[in-house]
């Protein structure tokens, strides 16, 4: 997947994210966080697309973006 | 006189996941384990008022609240907010207590004087940093007490986000319409004891004549205990893992994977410590073994084979929950030249470090999910979370 991403004041903020094939606009970013699996660290983002709410996951160290976790924001 | 401050999240799990996804907030929600669960393990602010509480059946917590939103839990994300809460508070004193994953006890006798407004100040800022830092729904209330008992109950008394402060000139008064259990340390035992001699109310058991000395401690909130900070948790005395699965394991390999794995999980966090073990014990449905071996080992083989050996004497079957227990713990300083097991192990572990937990793992666990290191809410493993992986 391919994400867009404002570095801000020493903060990383996802824009806009293709995945699945379709374009995805990041309203907001409700909540931030670290996970750790053994030594390896990532970046964890909560999104509001609108539509969906996703969990974007950033591997610090290969800078690999994935999604984890997705669901309608209709709930 | 000591100021003791307790800092208590309102409804964690439930909060931080409406923190993490706004169209959740106002609206009931329920924390599951997993999907397909069936037991709540914990309710928001708004299900609450339904009353469902923590411990409630889905079934039990539908029929109370046909709308609550089930939502699985993700220990790691409430452990990650945890881990900056501790942050925050230990901006304001470094003795800290983390007694739970949602709760901290801060000890600010001194610290207070270096703030105009004292701990009034500290209380009030705690709780705009925790708006902040970890996001504008989190909530927590704050008790300010003189002891640690009366702290928590401080907090206890305004959800949520609250704040209470009992001193010694105005405890009696502001307690005396709390119920018993309410208290830190009156359980099931202790409250069926004062229910059992008319006394409700932390004010009607003052009156009693004749209380058990720790009890009479407990409604007067004096016990005297001070905070047990990061510095003063003993090393790890025992290493658990246990496991409940969604339907039973009906044969024998699939019950030993299981064992294996936890096996695994565990002895992994051991040489995480650098300790070895000698005490070792399995827990099925049913069935209990436990083997006591002279030399320590954090060797995850040695280990399955001295337990499969107990399980293969009465292999029970129809299994749902396995659990292990490594006991006898010790600082494991000595390593052997010549045996190659040793240097696999430390192998395994450099690359589980380097690409995520179980990127390694034994054959015997290939096919089916594998059970992962998890987080309790207890926080039973602080020594492990908040020492040695800094």
């Amino acid at each position: 997947m391919e994400v867009v991403v404002r570095f801000d004041q020493g903060k990383i903020k996802p824009e806009m994210f293709w995945w699945n094939g379709r374009e995805y606009k990041v309203k907001q970013a409700p909540l931030v966080y670290e996970r750790k699996d053994g030594g390896r660290r990532y970046l964890c983002f909560s999104v509001d697309t609108g539509g969906m709410m996703a969990e974007l996951v950033m591997d610090r160290e290969s800078l690999v973006w994935r999604v984890t976790r997705c669901v309608p924001s209709y709930t | 006189m000591r100021t003791i401050l307790h800092v208590d999240m309102n409804s964690y799990f439930a909060t931080v996941e409406q923190q993490a996804n706004p169209y959740l907030r106002g609206k009931p929600v329920g924390i599951i384990k997993a999907e397909g669960r069936g037991c709540i393990i914990a309710a928001s602010i708004e299900a609450k008022k339904y009353k469902v509480k923590t411990g409630c059946t889905v079934w039990e917590a539908k029929k109370l609240c046909p709308q609550i939103i089930l939502v699985p839990s993700d220990m790691d994300k409430y452990f990650a907010l945890t881990q900056r809460l501790i942050k925050i508070i230990g901006d304001y004193s470094p003795t800290v207590e983390v007694f739970s994953i949602d709760e901290c006890f801060m000890d600010v006798t001194d610290t207070q004087k270096l703030f105009g407004g004292g701990v009034l100040e500290i209380a009030l800022e705690i709780k705009q940093r925790v708006k902040r830092d970890l996001g504008e729904w989190m909530r927590c209330s704050v008790g300010i007490g003189f002891s640690k008992l009366s702290a928590k109950l401080a907090s206890e008394m305004d959800k949520p986000d609250g704040l209470t402060w009992l001193t010694q000139e105005n405890y009696l008064d502001k307690t005396e319409q709390v119920a018993v259990h309410e208290v830190c340390g009156i359980g099931y035992a202790r409250s069926k004891y004062l229910y059992g001699r008319g006394a409700f109310t932390l004010g009607q058991a003052r009156q009693l004549p004749d209380l058990p000395r720790e009890i009479y401690d407990l409604i007067g909130l004096r016990n005297n205990e001070k905070l047990i900070t990061i510095e003063d948790l003993d090393p790890a005395k025992s290493v658990s893992r246990t496991f409940t699965t969604f339907s039973n394991l009906n044969s024998q390999d699939s019950i030993l994977k299981l064992v294996r794995n936890l096996i695994e999980e565990a002895t992994g966090k051991m040489r995480e410590m650098k300790m070895a073990g000698r005490t070792f014990c399995l827990t099925l449905d049913g069935f209990w073994a436990r083997r006591t071996i002279k030399m320590p080992t954090d060797d995850p083989l040695i280990i399955f084979d001295l337990l499969k050996r107990e399980y293969e004497r009465n292999p029970l079957l129809s299994v749902r929950f396995a659990g292990i227990n490594i006991s006898n713990l010790m600082l494991n300083t000595q390593y052997s030249m010549f045996n190659k097991r040793e240097k696999i192990l430390q192998v395994v572990d450099r690359v589980n470090q380097k690409w995520g937990l179980f990127s390694l793992y034994p054959a015997q666990l290939l096919g089916g999910e594998l059970v992962r290191p998890e987080v309790t809410g207890y926080l039973g493993d602080k020594y492990y979370r908040l020492t040695s992986r800094k």
